[in-house]
């Protein structure tokens, strides 16, 4: 799920611009030397790792992830996206220039999102509790990544309903994958490396 | 798998090549702001053109070039079998129950002609200079320090993570793991990225460490190696002319 | 002689509770070539690492560590121009998508002027033989060239003590080669842990035998390495040229 150049109207690619320069300004600033290489570490993994292709019967899928970002960086996931959307759009011109800005909006909110609805897993003392809330949060930062897409969509045009309708739709089993994608991951680095999960 | 090198042809020569990396970004952004901007099929189709033209110029092969389109064309695809369908509007055919409305072609049209011309931009732009002479302008544009740093240790690190996977894949595969619809596969996938996230997280430490043995204090540091000549200011304002020109084109046509 | 390194009852425990080090002292002087060679384990890498004042501050450690005259906290952040560290593993120190920006790092955070960097940048990549190699990116270099351009970011920026981990593991006899020569070529101190015991015979004119976070013993290389019993007893094997030479061969 990427934008890519020419679809979008000027509001919509300008103001989700100017909504990512700021939540960027405000995290770069918040962010410790020793933070850049952590992130920048992490970003080439989960750059890499999306490019993971999921057999979903005939076709295939590659991951987005972005609920991972979120569940590792924490509130940095922002700018991780940024920065791995930006190489996505120059090494693989997947994504696009203008619309930088929607597409880190679009997956960059939800991984924030899906790093608060973690954290509600400590609430929880059963041995699962850190896979079930990795799953809801891997699969929430998918879709709610989808409605954002949707809304920008239909805030550019009405004639786009139904390709909004239909990108939503289609994200449903990556919704799926993604969430046990997510629960695996999580389950692993809580048995092998719980201090990457904030514990 | 394999990562395109967006600089496997900078190393040309052209008069792309030789522009100074700053005002190449500046002006040719500037150029793709005039493609997304297009508002009609006539100004739309002129900036492809204009694309195509520039793309020629900077001697980049259209194999090469062909080869990255395979995204936009993907998603261009979409709203080509999409848009005509289901926006309302004059109907100029009809199959059986499918009627396709001029509006929505149109719409699509518009869209693909502009995701392209964008999209074959960023390879005069980008693909004429090492990526790190891309990253040193992007500094001297003052885009934030870190943001560029993450940038380029993100870039660098890129190539390692993909060996570590790729190494790892095969040790699965070597192990009789075959991927394909189910709970196996996924878990295994789950376990080999977690495994990626955890080399990843131990190095940064490392890394963090050689850099800090040499001198580094959270600010990156770059030679200022560009020169700014007549040169480059008069391909810039030719290209910003070209880009006002598809503007205001876009007004009058 | 004049001193370089001074080390006085180093001890130093991890955050998660190994010992790594349990009283070392150690005087280095100038110009000496040092091996310093244990089994997996030892506490050479952690030995290594405070002459660079970057262990976690979280671990537990006394004694001091003078270099240079020079006391060195723990996690002491002023630039050591004059203490090169090259780390194990060379995807760690080439952190740049260029090799020209990594053997620039150094000098550039010194704040030396362009003209004396790119100077700089010129000599260091001569000194290890990868002269024209600038443009090139680390991932687009075999292991003895990664090697090579990893000492060479640290030979930019000058330094007096050249501190060195593992500088030949996973080469090839060439590479390997190549590396040994170029550490005889390099006239400042160096401290070089290794496992390459034939290697130390080569470049170091004297040994230190770590065991446990312990100095076991230390000496002139030769002497160390030809005792054969006491390297046995901490899992090490004689260099197989010494052993060839004791069997007559
Ligand atoms: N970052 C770390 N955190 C916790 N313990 C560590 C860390 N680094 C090393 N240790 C421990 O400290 C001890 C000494 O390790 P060190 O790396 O100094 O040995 P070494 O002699 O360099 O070994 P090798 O030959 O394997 O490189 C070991 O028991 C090791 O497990
Ligand atoms: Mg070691």
């Amino acid at each position: 799920m990427h934008i890519a150049d020419g679809v979008l109207s000027v509001p919509v690619w300008t103001g989700c611009l100017a909504v990512t320069a700021a939540i960027t300004g405000v995290s770069l600033r918040k962010m410790k030397a020793e933070d850049t290489p952590r992130i920048a570490l992490m970003t080439s993994a989960f750059f890499i790792a999306s490019l993971i292709h999921i057999p979903m019967g005939p076709t295939s899928v590659h991951l987005i992830l972005n609920g991972l970002v979120g569940i590792i960086l924490g509130p940095l996931a922002f700018v991780a996206i940024l920065v791995g959307l930006i190489l996505q759009a120059v090494l693989f011109k997947h994504g696009g220039i203008t619309t930088i800005g929607a597409n880190t909006v679009m997956m960059g909110l939800p991984a924030v999102g899906a790093y608060y609805l973690f954290r509600l897993h400590r609430l929880f003392k059963f041995r699962v509790s850190a896979g079930i809330f990795g799953a809801l949060a891997g699969g929430v930062a998918v879709f709610l990544g989808a409605v954002i897409l949707a809304l920008l969509l239909v805030t550019t045009g009405s004639e786009f309903i139904v390709v909004a309708k239909l990108a939503v739709w289609a994200h449903l089993p990556v919704m799926v994958i993604e969430g046990l994608i997510a629960a695996f991951v999580v389950t692993f680095l809580k048995q092998v490396k719980p201090e990457m999960l904030g514990a | 798998m394999h990562l395109p090198e967006i600089d496997k042809y900078a190393h040309l020569d052209s008069p792309l090549h030789s522009w100074d990396p700053r005002v190449k970004i500046v002006s040719l952004f500037c150029l793709i702001l005039s493609m997304v901007l297009a508002s009609n099929l006539l100004v739309a189709g002129l900036g492809l053109m204009l694309a195509v033209a520039l793309v020629f110029l900077s001697r980049i092969p259209f194999g090469f070039v062909f080869l990255h389109l395979r995204w936009v064309m993907l998603f261009v695809l979409l709203f080509f079998i999409i848009m005509p369908l289901t926006v309302s509007g004059e109907e100029i055919a009809r199959f059986h129950f499918l009627s396709i409305s001029r509006r929505g072609l149109e719409l699509a049209s518009l869209i693909g002609l502009r995701a392209f011309s964008a999209v074959l931009l960023v390879f005069p732009m980008i693909g004429t200079m090492k990526f790190s002479s891309t990253t040193a302008a992007l500094q001297r544009l003052k885009l934030p320090n870190k943001l560029v740093q993450m940038i380029i240790f993100t870039y660098r690190y890129i190539f390692v993570a993909l060996d570590e996977m790729g190494r790892m894949f095969m040790a699965a595969r070597a192990r009789g793991f075959r991927s394909g619809t189910n709970l196996h596969t996924l878990k295994t996938v789950g376990n080999l990225i977690g495994m990626l996230f955890v080399r990843s997280y131990e190095r940064t430490e490392h890394i963090h460490r050689a850099m800090v043995s040499r001198g580094y204090d959270g600010t990156l540091r770059v030679l200022d190696e560009f020169a700014l000549a007549k040169k480059d200011f008069l391909k810039a304002a030719l290209v910003v002319a070209l880009a006002l020109g598809l503007y205001f084109a876009g007004w009058t046509l | 002689m004049k001193e370089a390194v001074r080390i006085e009852n180093l001890h130093y425990t991890y955050p998660e509770g190994t010992q790594a080090l349990k009283g070392i002292s150690l005087r280095i002087y100038e110009g000496e070539s040092v091996g310093i060679i244990g089994p997996n384990g030892a506490g050479k890498s952690t030995l290594l690492l405070h002459l660079n004042g970057i262990l976690p501050a979280a671990g537990q450690g006394e004694g001091r560590v003078v270099a240079l005259g020079e006391e060195i906290r723990r996690n002491d952040k002023r630039i050591r121009s004059d203490i090169g560290f090259v780390f194990e593993d060379p995807d760690e120190q080439l952190f740049m998508p260029r090799v020209f920006d990594d053997v620039a790092f150094g000098p550039l955070n010194m704040g030396l002027s362009g003209e004396e960097v790119k100077a700089r940048v010129k000599d260091a990549l001569r000194a290890v033989n990868l002269a024209g190699f600038e443009e090139r990116s680390p991932h687009h270099l075999s292991a003895g060239e990664k090697r090579a351009a990893a000492i060479a970011t640290v030979l930019s920026m000058r330094p007096q003590i050249l501190v060195i981990d593992e500088p030949a593991s996973d080469l090839d006899p060439r590479s390997r080669r190549n590396i040994i020569h170029l550490l005889n070529t390099f006239r400042m101190t160096k401290m070089i842990a290794t496992h390459d015991l034939d290697m130390v015979l080569e470049v170091a004119t004297r040994c230190i035998l770590l065991d446990e976070g312990k100095v076991i013993k230390d000496g002139p290389g030769e002497e160390v390495l030809k005792n054969r019993e006491l390297l046995e007893a901490h899992g090490l094997e004689m260099p197989l040229s010494l052993l060839l030479r004791s069997q007559n061969f």
